[in-house]
């Protein structure tokens, strides 16, 4: 099933005003709450609104890109403001991304990740050690076919390995937030 | 780097030769016209125009089409640091296998590819992006 984007042609930045300022909170309740419900919505509501941000860090927002960041924004909010939390982070429709959602895309990972690795740093867990080295993985396999002017190929695989970072980070941190570690 | 010679040759378990052939340039594809239709030639001509239209859809049109699109991909390919890597095997039956990689891991990834080849397996080495059996 496909779905007609809503967004034609460039949308302005300051569209996503509203939306994104119902998310800002996200931000610093991440790192104040304790592990639990309140701490896992939060964790989705960062990684989603950090998400929507870096692909609205650019002068032209394209339709494809719009619809990314507008759902990732709605999301975020419906986590904060409902604690609906969803299972992933909001995906592409079917097409080749263009270097610059990939830079989105890579360096909103490459921030989840940091934050990811401070919130385990006192985790003796070996299974979230190895969830980590895999998205470190991820990382270091976009790092190995980023160049410039990458051909609709390399755009493919760098994309599927940002995507399947993305999710694996995005789930990491809602399992990592949960007091109970046999959960992870 | 040729584009007529191989990089590496491979027999697999099974003795099928395989061989890798590297380039910058991805050639574009042969695309055949629906024969009669570029000609826009009436139904009851069909007959005696067909050798022409076939000749024309099957062979013209798509040599046109290639030998206007080469110099693009040509210049495509030198600006890219990307590089193809193709498994070709010809016999018994013709069959190829695409990956792509940068040309900083593209003795690596070769080494890995062949080394699959040569086990049987079709690898995918982190540095390339493997897009399966190419069309075309």
């Amino acid at each position: 099933m496909t779905f007609a984007s809503p967004f034609r042609g460039d949308v302005p930045r300051s569209w996503f005003g509203p939306l994104r300022h119902r998310c800002l909170a996200a931000y610093d309740r991440v790192e104040q709450l304790p592990r639990g419900p309140e701490r896992r919505a939060s964790w989705a509501a960062y990684a989603l609104v950090t998400y929507g941000d870096k692909l609205i860090d650019t002068d032209g927002i394209d339709g494809a890109t719009a619809e990314v960041a507008a759902a990732a924004y709605g999301l975020a909010a419906g986590c904060l403001e409902h604690g609906a939390v969803p299972g992933t982070m909001p995906h592409w429709s079917a097409g080749t991304r263009s270097e610059e959602q990939l830079r989105a895309m890579h360096e909103t990972l490459a921030d989840l990740n940091t934050f990811l690795a401070y919130d385990a740093r006192d985790t003796s867990d070996t299974r979230v050690a190895a969830r980590l080295a895999a998205i470190d993985a991820r990382l270091s396999t976009v790092a190995r076919l980023w160049v410039p002017r990458p051909t609709p190929e390399l755009r493919g695989g760098i994309a599927g390995a940002l995507v399947a970072g993305l999710d694996e980070a995005y789930v990491l941190g809602l399992d990592l937030a949960q007091p109970a570690p046999s959960s992870r | 780097m040729g584009l007529f010679r191989p990089a590496r040759t491979v027999t697999a378990p099974n003795g099928i030769v395989w061989e890798l052939y590297v380039s910058k340039t991805a050639l574009p594809p042969w695309r055949e016209g629906e024969a009669g239709a570029s000609l826009g030639v009436p139904n009851d001509l069909w007959l005696v125009f067909a050798p022409f239209t076939a000749l024309w859809s099957a062979i013209i049109v798509p040599l046109f089409r290639f030998v206007a699109l080469l110099p693009i991909a040509v210049v495509r390919g030198r600006r890219s640091r990307a590089v193809r890597i193709e498994a070709v095997v010809s016999y018994p039956a013709r069959e190829v296998l695409l990956w792509t990689t940068t040309d900083s891991f593209l003795e690596g990834v070769l080494d890995e590819i062949a080394s699959g080849l040569a086990e049987g397996k079709v690898v995918q080495p982190s540095a390339a992006v493997y897009s399966g059996r190419e069309e075309g």
